[in-house]
């Protein structure tokens, strides 16, 4: 083993370089440069950040409800900082997503009473050294967010943003011959040579490149609507993600692509694109499910599905203390929270779940309320 | 046998010597993982172990960057970048070259490794051997033992080239290695994904783990990601030239990734249990 990495312990003192970058923090884990994502519980899910050079899947809501908040957010925290910004949509005109930013607030959004720390717990005292999960930011990373109030326009005008929907769209070529996939491809690629962020140019870089990649996948991006999958040609697909993935790691660049899930019936091709993403979650929302009038989650909005945190420049992934996450949709703002069940306060175990168990079992069979309760036959 | 030795991941190395098979002289090892897991530290573990061996190591990275490795390899003790300089470990790394297969302009060159990508060819990875093979000429020329580690095969897959295509690719770089006794001149390490929905890269892993004489099988937990247990590694160890050995011998072990080790235990004996 002698000789390697052994390294004289003389060495000439070079002066670090300094890496300024607005809105970047460096990891305190493999010194990999963090972005925030727009949302402080989300930056402490990932470890921190997302990582320069990282791709974060988010598979979005039935209803594409959340996922495009996520995406706002992720989008405002980029004209905040002055990032370079690119957002490439079919579904939705990429426009209208950036008038709609939320505005920044120098007051954390509802802020709830806190307890003091120092507060002894009588009852649950084993929760006494948990440690509590930022839903806000204090320390200057990352900016807090009104919902009710959108960005000012003037703000928006000024970030040095690319928009992409599809209506320059040029014919694709070779594996990527869906003409979408090929030309937001060259527009990343372009915007990536053009402001010298490839990681081959040695030029310091100042700024980063903040990607926004809306529904991809959707119908829409199919060259003729529900054939990508039937005969397994998605390859168009996954060609994309690996050539992206290629193209963020080797540039200052971060990321965010939410993807339709539900809608794809072959789950292989759900796989793939996991493989190639750094980081993956789900949102499941309660809208129109039975989970939403579940008394055990009233409180929430939806789960939140941690599918993968990837090992970036180090062997050991973020690691987190618990796997079950909801995300709640305040009046002003949106946190991701652990999941807790409520309290119990009935004498009778369980008796509000029981009792919206039967109403939702009576309305089944019995298709109204003014029905007997116990039928005679 | 010796080369597999290293002071790195120590439990890693002695694992793989109880199996009684070395992963040296032409033979095949496999390495799979799966969406969830990584295989970073057994590759970081591969290339320790041939550097210290004084073989040379050629990388084609298609999953990760180089600039990965070598951080990891800085934590674990070992300058790549210093390695790369004296020519130790040559790198072909893929994820750079794919970037940078499409210009600003859509132009593609034809004679690019990666020129599958824009435009249909009959062999799509013949580029890409041709680099790997001048990558490893000067090696084979003198007749020195030199290992090449493939990582991450399916990313191919996910490209669009089929999988007949791949595993020809992989039998080509197993004929660099020198499959056969009288002209062995290496080992072959491939790193494949598998994934049970996935059935063109489950046939691709099957097909290999046929042919490896060495298969490390890395799998994430059913429950999920646990503080104390990131996952489950078994090595399954089969030496086709070894007349008595019927069967393959399997060996089960719950891992922990630290930030410089990879900690190997028997199943049910984690720190959470103990």
């Amino acid at each position: 083993m002698a000789g390697i990495g052994a390294t004289s312990s003389f060495q000439k003192k070079v002066k670090a370089k300094v890496v300024s970058i607005p809105g970047a923090r460096p990891s305190i884990h493999n010194s990999q440069l963090l972005l925030s994502t727009g949302v402080p519980s989300l930056d402490y899910l990932l470890g921190g950040g997302l990582p320069v050079g990282s791709i974060l899947l988010l598979e979005q809501d039935r209803h594409d409800v959340y996922s495009k908040l996520f995406l706002k957010y992720y989008l405002a925290e980029g004209v905040m900082n002055k990032h370079m910004l690119c957002l490439g949509s079919l579904d939705v005109s990429p426009q209208q997503i950036m008038q709609d930013l939320p505005a920044p607030t120098d007051t954390e959004p509802e802020e709830e009473h806190k307890v003091e720390g120092d507060k002894q717990m009588t009852i649950a005292w084993r929760y006494q050294n948990q440690v509590t999960q930022p839903t806000a930011c204090y320390n200057r990373f990352g900016h807090n967010y009104d919902l009710t109030k959108s960005m000012d326009k003037e703000k928006v005008s000024q970030a040095d943003v690319s928009l992409w929907d599809g209506c320059e769209a040029t014919e694709g070529k070779g594996v990527l011959n869906n003409n979408y996939y090929w030309s937001l491809l060259q527009e990343i690629k372009r915007k990536i040579d053009t402001s010298n962020l490839s990681t081959s140019c040695n030029k310091a870089k100042t700024n980063v490149l903040r990607l926004g990649l809306h529904s991809i996948g959707s119908p829409l991006w199919g060259w003729e609507f529900g054939r990508q999958e039937r005969e397994q040609e998605w390859h168009n697909l996954t060609a994309f993600m690996t050539v992206l993935r290629a193209m963020i790691r080797n540039s200052f660049s971060v990321c965010l692509v939410t993807i339709p899930s539900h809608i794809f019936t072959d789950p292989a091709l759900l796989s793939r694109l996991h493989t190639q993403a750094d980081f993956v979650v789900r949102l499941e929302s309660f809208q129109g499910s039975e989970k939403e009038t579940n008394p055990i989650f009233k409180d929430y909005h939806g789960l939140f599905h941690v599918v993968k945190l990837a090992a970036i420049n180090s062997l050991v992934p973020p690691i987190l203390d618990t796997t079950d996450w909801v995300f709640r949709l305040k009046r002003r703002k949106l946190t991701i929270e652990r999941l807790h069940l409520p309290p119990e306060l009935s004498e009778t175990v369980s008796r509000g779940q029981e009792e919206s168990l039967q109403t939702q079992l009576g309305h089944q069979a019995c298709m109204g309320d003014k029905l007997p309760k116990h039928l005679d036959f | 046998m010796a080369c597999i030795s290293n002071r790195m991941f120590e439990s890693v190395a002695s694992a793989v010597r109880g199996s009684g098979v070395d992963g040296v002289g032409g033979k095949l090892t496999l390495v799979t993982q799966t969406s969830t897991t990584s295989a970073s530290g057994l590759i970081i573990n591969f290339i320790a172990s041939s550097v210290t061996a004084d073989w040379p190591v050629c990388l084609l990275t298609l999953h990760n960057t180089w600039g990965h490795y070598c951080n990891i390899g800085n934590k674990v003790g070992l300058n790549l970048r210093n390695q790369r300089e004296q020519g130790t470990v040559k790198v072909v790394d893929g994820l750079q070259l794919v970037s940078g297969v499409i210009d600003a302009k859509g132009n593609c060159d034809d004679n690019h490794s990666f020129s599958f990508i824009c435009k249909p060819l009959q062999y799509p990875l013949k580029n890409l051997y041709d680099n790997l093979k001048q990558t490893v000429h000067p090696w084979r020329e003198s007749g020195i033992q030199f290992q090449i580690i493939l990582e991450d095969v399916e990313s191919l897959l996910h490209l669009g080239v089929r999988r007949k295509d791949i595993e020809t690719f992989i039998h080509y770089c197993w004929n660099l290695v020198g499959k056969s006794p009288p002209s062995t001149v290496g080992s072959l390490v491939v790193v494949a994904t598998i994934d049970e929905a996935d059935e063109d890269a489950n046939l691709l892993s099957h097909n290999m783990t046929h042919l490896a004489s060495l298969h490390l099988s890395l799998h994430g937990l059913s429950t999920g990601p646990s503080r104390e247990v990131h996952g489950l590694l078994r090595i399954t160890a089969l030496d086709r030239n070894c007349p008595n050995q019927c069967v393959p011998l399997i060996q089960n072990f719950q891992y922990k990734m630290e930030e410089k080790n990879m900690k190997l235990f028997a199943p049910g004996t984690s720190a959470n249990i103990l």
